[in-house]
Parts: C-alpha cells; structure tokens; sequence
C-alpha cells in the first residue's frame, strides 16, 4: 500500500515528466507551501489567532481546522497528480480563505486601532496577498493541464 | 452586520469569483483547442511543435527507409571498391620496383608477377599469354 502510494506520487520517477516546467514546483515548493498552509491552521487551534478570536471566538478552533483540512487537501492533491480535482477545489477554497483573512485585516481594525484612528495594517495585506500568488499560479496550470488532457483525449491520445 | 458573517460571505463570494474566472478561463481555452481540431489546422493534429517534428521524422524515415538502404549498400560498395583499388595500386607500384631489381641485378631467375589475388582482381588468367610458347608456334 505505502509503496504503491509512494509510486504515484510526485516523487516517484516518472511521475513528473523531466521536462514539466512545474516539476520542481511540484515536487518541492507547492508541498512546502501546503505544509505551511496547514501548519498556520494548526497554529490557528493551539495558539489562536487575534483577528479571527475577535470575529469569531470560539469558532476560531473550526476555522483553524478547516483551513488545515483545506491546505492537507491542496497537498495531497499536489502530491498525487490523480487527484487534481482535489487540489484544484483546495486552491480555490484556500485563496478564498487568505482572502477573507484580507478583509478581516481590512474591515475589522483591532480596538487599539480604532482608539488610535490607525489605517488598516496594509503591509500585513500586502504581504498576505502576495502569498496567493503561488495557488492562483498553479490553479492556472492545473487549468493548463485539465485542457491538455482534454485536448489529448480529443486527439485520439496522440499528443 | 456582524463583522464576522460579512468577512465570512466576502471570502464565500470570493470563492465563487476564483471557481468561475478558473471554469472560464478552462471553457475558452478548451474551446479554442475544441475549434481546432473541428478545422483541422495542424495545431488541431499537433499539440507542439515537438509533437509535429517528431511526426515529421518518422514520415520521412519511413518514406526514405528504401532509399537509405540502397545508400547504405551503395557506400559499402564503394568502400570495398576505394581498398581494392589502393591493394591493387600498390601491388602494381610494388611490382614495377620489384622488376627493377629484377632488371638492375641481371634478370636473375623468373620473371617477378603480379599477386594471384590482383592478377584474378583484374581478370587475367595468365599474365604472359601473349609470350605462350603455344601462341609463338601458332604466329
């Protein structure tokens, strides 16, 4: 079982063709990215989260749970290339959850904030939005992918 | 509104921006590969040029696959003719100094001859045919 499940992932030989621009992306990068991902959920039950114990209070737990859930789906999605629907849903579910983080930083200033009469943290946002780059990236070749294999279907598996 | 629940649909509406500028994104690019293929453009048949070239070669190697064998033949050929040539040139080079000696030393024993393997290479049975005792009673 462990070997076979070993065999199709992206770090078996052959999996990744040597030539597929995201192979280092795949094999390296995105699964540290989800590992992240899923460690700030993590990080969001044990030590919670200021912004999100504001709105939500004792749900934050749930929100942590989910957003690791999210991340662990978009890393097995990333690790197994079968399942790239799952990794496609996870993508769009996790950017629309750093998105929302975005708009609590945005429209939700701290108490300390609103006494100061303090913008919104804008560098904590940028920062934040510059982490969705990578899976809105990726979301694209997954995109990429689902037409190529679309079109090889439509080809008669030639490619 | 709570803050919460708002942020909460904000990021909800976002994920259905994100899922249905991705199924656009996937439908046009889909369908201009779909109207491709329904045009039959060579993009149609090929996904990329390396895909075309391949196809390419092995069209060509096929086409020209009797042809690269008569090549192939025609070179061997050739090749054994170039050596026999160069045997054949120095053996008749070495011949020529061999009845020098010959000559230079008072034309001691036989007449030097040719190899046998040249002599039957270049067709001839007998080298002296035209001195043959037999010929000098028939003239």
């Amino acid at each position: 079982m462990i070997r076979r499940l070993w065999a199709a992932s992206v770090w078996a030989p052959g999996v990744v063709p040597e030539d597929d621009p995201w192979r280092t992306a795949k094999r390296v990068w995105l699964p540290l990215f989800d590992v992240i991902m899923m460690s700030a959920g993590v990080h969001a039950v044990i030590y919670g989260s200021l912004l999100l114990d504001r709105l939500y209070g004792d749900a934050t737990d749930v929100i942590g749970v989910v957003f690791a859930l999210v991340a662990f789906a978009c890393l097995v999605g990333v690790v197994w290339p079968r399942m790239w629907p799952v990794e496609m849903i996870g993508k769009i579910l996790l950017v629309s959850l750093i998105v929302g983080y975005v708009f609590g930083i945005i429209l939700s200033p701290s108490p300390e904030q609103i006494v100061a009469k303090e913008a919104p943290n804008w560098f904590i946002v940028s920062m934040i939005l510059g982490l969705i780059m990578l899976p809105i990236a990726r979301l694209d070749s997954l995109i990429d992918e689902w037409v190529e294999r679309r079109a090889t279907r439509r080809r008669g598996g030639r490619a | 509104m709570n803050d919460g629940i708002l942020i909460a649909l904000l990021s909800l509406v976002s994920a259905v921006l994100i899922a249905l500028l991705a199924w656009l994104r996937f439908r046009r690019k889909d369908r201009a590969d779909a109207v491709n293929v329904e045009e039959g453009t060579i993009s149609a048949r090929f996904k990329d040029a390396d895909a075309l070239m391949q196809y390419i070669d092995a069209r060509v190697d096929e086409r020209t696959k009797e042809l690269s064998r008569k090549l192939t033949e025609m070179s061997a050929a050739l090749d054994t003719v170039k050596r026999e040539s160069h045997e054949i040139h120095d053996a008749v080079r070495t011949h020529f100094y061999q009845l020098w000696i010959w000559d230079q030393k008072g034309r001691p024993g036989p007449l030097p001859m040719l190899p046998p393997t040249i002599l039957t290479r270049l067709g001839i049975a007998d080298p002296l045919e035209d001195t043959h005792p037999s010929l000098k009673e028939q003239s």
